[in-house]
């Protein structure tokens, strides 16, 4: 008889032991549920810088530029890489040279009229930067540019 | 008699015992099930902030706090023993 209990006592706590094993996963994944509300609530907060945003202050970028040649700078800041390209029209456009897939720099190719990420053959349309080939997930942010009497200046970066 | 009464109770306990834990494994499904929501929408959140899209991150940040809490509700109510 008192066998009986006692073995009964010992298997109640081996059963609590595993239900104990699934309220402490439960508790582990809520503290996982809030950990990526962190992480969120962190990206959601500006804690990753994106590339070629910041604070935009107008800079000289350039003297002059011949059509279907490209220049390169650096804006809005010192470590945001940028190119500029006149196109055979005239018209003169610029963008952070910041690939959108895995930040290889992102070159002219006159030959072809295109901007080319080497890395994975990522193409962007020279007009408006949108993707038109490869595995970039996003266009390239483009830099507003504004062509005065002593040269070409960055104004702004259109997001 | 109190032999049969003592295998009564034993069978009763089991079936609490399949019971809560059942209760408890449907818990920890439905709490996964909603993680894994919560890694996408972070993800999202991200791709969302670098393509400059703000209104999207604030979107995706007020289903994380909708899926914590939910999260925090299903695992506060589990049964006690
Ligand atoms: S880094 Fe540019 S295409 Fe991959």
């Amino acid at each position: 008889m008192r066998d009986d209990h006692a073995h009964r006592r010992l298997l109640d706590r081996i059963r609590e032991d595993r239900l104990v094993t699934r309220r402490d996963y439960l508790r582990l994944l809520a503290t996982v549920s809030g950990g990526l509300l962190a992480g969120t609530a962190a990206v959601a907060s500006g804690i990753f810088r994106r590339r070629g945003s910041g604070t935009t202050t107008e800079k000289k970028v350039a003297d002059s530029v011949e059509p279907g040649d490209s220049f390169t700078f650096d804006y809005p800041g010192e470590d945001d890489p940028a190119i500029g390209v006149r196109l055979a029209d005239g018209s003169i456009v610029a963008y952070s040279s910041v690939c959108t897939h895995l930040a290889c720099a992102v070159l002219w190719i006159k030959e072809k009229n295109e901007l080319e990420c080497p890395c994975h053959d990522g193409i962007f349309n020279v007009r408006t930067g949108e993707v038109e080939a490869g595995p970039p997930p996003r266009p390239l942010p483009r830099i507003a540019l504004e062509e005065r009497p002593d040269g070409i200046y960055a104004v702004g970066v259109i997001e | 008699m109190n032999r049969s009464r003592g295998r009564l109770d034993a069978r009763e306990n089991a079936r609490d015992h399949s019971d809560l834990a059942a209760s408890l494994n449907a818990r920890i499904a439905i709490v996964a099930f909603i993680i894994v929501c919560q890694l996408w929408a972070l993800t999202a959140a991200l791709d969302a902030w670098l393509g400059a899209s703000p209104a999207e991150v604030w979107l995706l940040l007020g289903f994380q706090v909708l899926a914590f809490l939910s999260v925090l509700l299903i695992s506060r109510s589990s049964p006690k023993e």
